[in-house]
C-alpha cells in the first residue's frame, strides 16, 4: 500500500506525462538541463514541504479555509525557496525568472495537497509528495535532455553530438514550439505504450 | 476559522523573515560583486565606480582621475528591452560592451550579441561608427538576427551621445570627491552625496577674455567650500593665474583681490561665483 503511494506519482499518475498537470512550467523551463533539474528539485521540495505542514494541520483548519490556508502554506514554501535560490544559485534563480514565484501556481501541488495531503497522515503524504516530485522532475528532466541535446547539441551545456552540430542543431527544439511538440509526442508514445 | 488562518499567517511570515535573514544579505552581496565585474569588464581600465545617476551612468575613477564612464541603457530589441552595460574611455571611445544576464532574445539568433565576436566589434567605435554597416557604421550584423543587432548597435551609439556629456568635463569629480551624485540641473547642478553628508556642486561660465571660463563650485549650505576653474582659454601667464590657489582663495573667503594685468579674467570668476550663488539660492 505504502509503496504504490509511492510509485503511483512516478508512473502511474505521473502528474505532468498522464495527469496533463503543471504544463506551464514544464514546457516553459524544459530548454536546457540545468533549468529543468532546478525548477523540478524546487518544485518536488515545495511539494514535499507543504504535503508535510498541510498533513500535519489537517485537523484543525476548518473546512470554509482550507484553501486560502493552502495557498499561503504553498506561497511560504514557494518564497524560502526563490529567497534561497537567490542566495545559493543566482545564476539559476535569474534563469527560470518568473516561473519560480510562479510555483505557487503549479497544479500539482495545490492538487496533491488537497486530493492528498488533507486526508493522510504526515508520512503518507511524504511519500505522496516524494512520488510525485520524482515523477514531475523526471518528465521535466526527460524534456529537457531530448531539447537541449537536438536544441543545442549539450547536455548539461556539455558538447555532446560534435562541434559541427554545436554550430547548427535543430534550433527549433529549444524554442517555444519544439516543447508544445515534444510534450505532444511523448504523451502520443505513453498512449501507444499503454494500450 | 479566522484564528487559524491568523495563526498560519503568523507563522508563515515567522518563517519568512528567518530565511530572509540570512539569504538577503548574501542577494546583496552577490548583486554588488556581479555589479563592479560587469562595471569592470566595460571599463577595464577603471579600479573605482561612483554612480552618477543611480543604476545608468558612473564614473569609473583610477588614481583620482576619472578614466571614463560606464553607463547603461536598454534598446528595445526583438523579444524585449536588451540591457546593455558599456564603457567609455575619455577619447569618447567604448572599451567594452556587455549584455546583461536577462534577454529575451532569441536563442541562436538574436542571443548571439552575447558572443564576443560581436560584442568586441564595438570596442574602439564611437557614437557615429558603433553602427550598422547597412546603417553607415562599422559594425557587422548577426546573419538573421538584424533586429537584434542593430538594437544593440543603435543603443550603444546613442548612449555614447547621450553621456558623453559627463567624459568631455567631469567637473563634480574634480570640484568634490563623492560617493554618489544626483542630477538636480542638467548639467548644472548635483547633489554630492557621501553618507549622510550633501554637498551641492554648481559649474556655471562667465565670459572671460579669452573666451568662456568654467567654473565648478561645492558648496556645504551657505559655504562655498571648493573653487575650481574647470576650463579657460585665457592668456598664459597673465589671465591664466585664475587657477592659482591662493587667488581662489581669496575668492571662496570674499575677498576680492584681481589679479594685476588679469582683471578681466578675475571679474570673469567672480561673476561666475555670483552666478552660481544665484542657482544656489533657486535649488533653496
Amino acid at each position: 500500500m505504502r509503496g504504490q503511494i509511492f510509485t503511483n506519482g512516478l508512473i502511474r499518475e505521473n502528474p505532468v506525462l498522464i495527469l496533463m498537470l503543471g504544463l506551464c512550467p514544464v514546457l516553459a523551463t524544459s530548454g536546457t538541463v540545468r533549468d529543468a533539474l532546478g525548477m523540478g528539485l524546487a518544485a518536488s521540495f515545495v511539494l514535499i514541504s507543504s504535503n508535510i505542514v498541510i498533513s500535519m494541520i489537517r485537523k484543525v483548519v476548518p473546512n470554509e479555509v482550507r484553501i486560502p490556508v493552502f495557498i499561503l502554506v504553498i506561497s511560504t514554501f514557494v518564497t524560502v525557496v526563490d529567497y534561497v535560490m537567490h542566495a545559493y544559485q543566482p545564476d539559476l534563480h535569474k534563469m527560470l525568472g518568473v516561473f519560480v514565484p510562479l510555483i505557487v501556481v503549479n497544479c500539482i501541488i495545490l492538487c496533491r495537497a488537497e486530493a492528498f495531503a488533507s486526508k493522510n497522515g504526515i508520512f503518507n503524504s511524504i511519500l505522496d509528495g516524494l512520488g510525485m516530485g520524482i515523477g514531475f522532475t523526471f518528465a521535466i528532466f526527460t524534456m529537457s535532455v531530448i531539447r537541449e541535446l537536438l536544441g543545442n547539441g549539450t547536455i548539461f551545456g556539455q558538447v555532446i553530438l560534435g562541434q559541427a552540430f554545436h554550430k547548427s542543431p535543430v534550433l527549433f527544439m529549444i524554442l517555444p514550439p519544439g516543447a508544445f511538440l515534444l510534450i505532444g509526442i511523448l504523451k502520443g508514445l505513453i498512449n501507444y505504450l499503454q494500450r | 476559522m479566522v484564528a487559524t488562518l491568523s495563526l498560519i499567517a503568523v507563522g508563515s511570515a515567522l518563517l519568512l523573515s528567518w530565511v530572509y535573514s540570512f539569504t538577503q544579505p548574501k542577494i546583496e552581496a552577490d548583486r554588488r560583486a556581479k555589479l563592479r565585474s560587469t562595471l569592470t569588464e566595460a571599463l577595464p581600465g577603471a579600479k573605482e565606480f561612483i554612480p552618477v545617476i543611480p543604476d545608468t551612468v558612473w564614473f569609473g575613477i583610477r588614481d583620482n582621475d576619472t578614466v571614463g564612464i560606464v553607463f547603461r541603457v536598454w534598446p528595445k530589441g526583438y523579444g524585449g528591452p536588451i540591457e546593455l552595460t558599456v564603457g567609455v574611455d575619455k577619447d569618447l571611445k567604448v572599451t567594452g560592451l556587455v549584455p546583461g544576464a536577462e534577454l529575451k532574445e532569441t536563442p541562436g539568433l538574436g542571443l548571439k550579441i552575447r558572443e564576443d565576436w560581436f560584442r568586441e566589434q564595438f570596442i574602439g567605435r564611437d557614437g557615429e561608427t558603433a553602427l550598422l554597416r547597412q546603417d553607415g557604421g562599422e559594425i557587422d550584423a548577426i546573419t538573421a538576427a538584424t533586429i537584434s543587432s542593430r538594437a544593440v548597435a543603435n543603443g550603444v551609439s546613442e548612449g555614447v551621445k547621450r553621456y558623453c556629456r559627463y567624459i568631455k568635463e567631469d567637473p563634480m569629480i574634480k570640484v568634490y570627491k563623492a560617493e554618489s551624485f544626483i542630477e538636480v540641473l542638467k548639467d548644472t547642478a548635483f547633489y554630492a552625496v557621501t553618507g549622510s553628508d550633501t554637498v551641492i556642486i554648481i559649474t556655471t561660465e562667465a565670459e572671460g577674455f579669452g573666451g568662456p571660463v568654467r567654473v565648478g563650485m561645492a558648496f556645504r549650505g551657505e559655504d562655498l567650500i571648493n573653487l575650481v576653474i574647470l576650463k579657460h582659454n585665457e592668456t598664459e601667464g597673465y589671465g591664466s593665474k585664475i587657477t592659482d590657489p591662493a587667488f581662489l582663495k581669496n575668492i571662496r573667503e570674499g575677498e576680492f583681490e584681481a589679479i594685476t594685468g588679469a582683471t578681466i579674467s578675475s571679474k570673469a570668476v567672480i561673476e561666475a561665483v555670483k552666478k552660481g550663488r544665484e542657482i544656489l539660492a533657486g535649488i533653496r
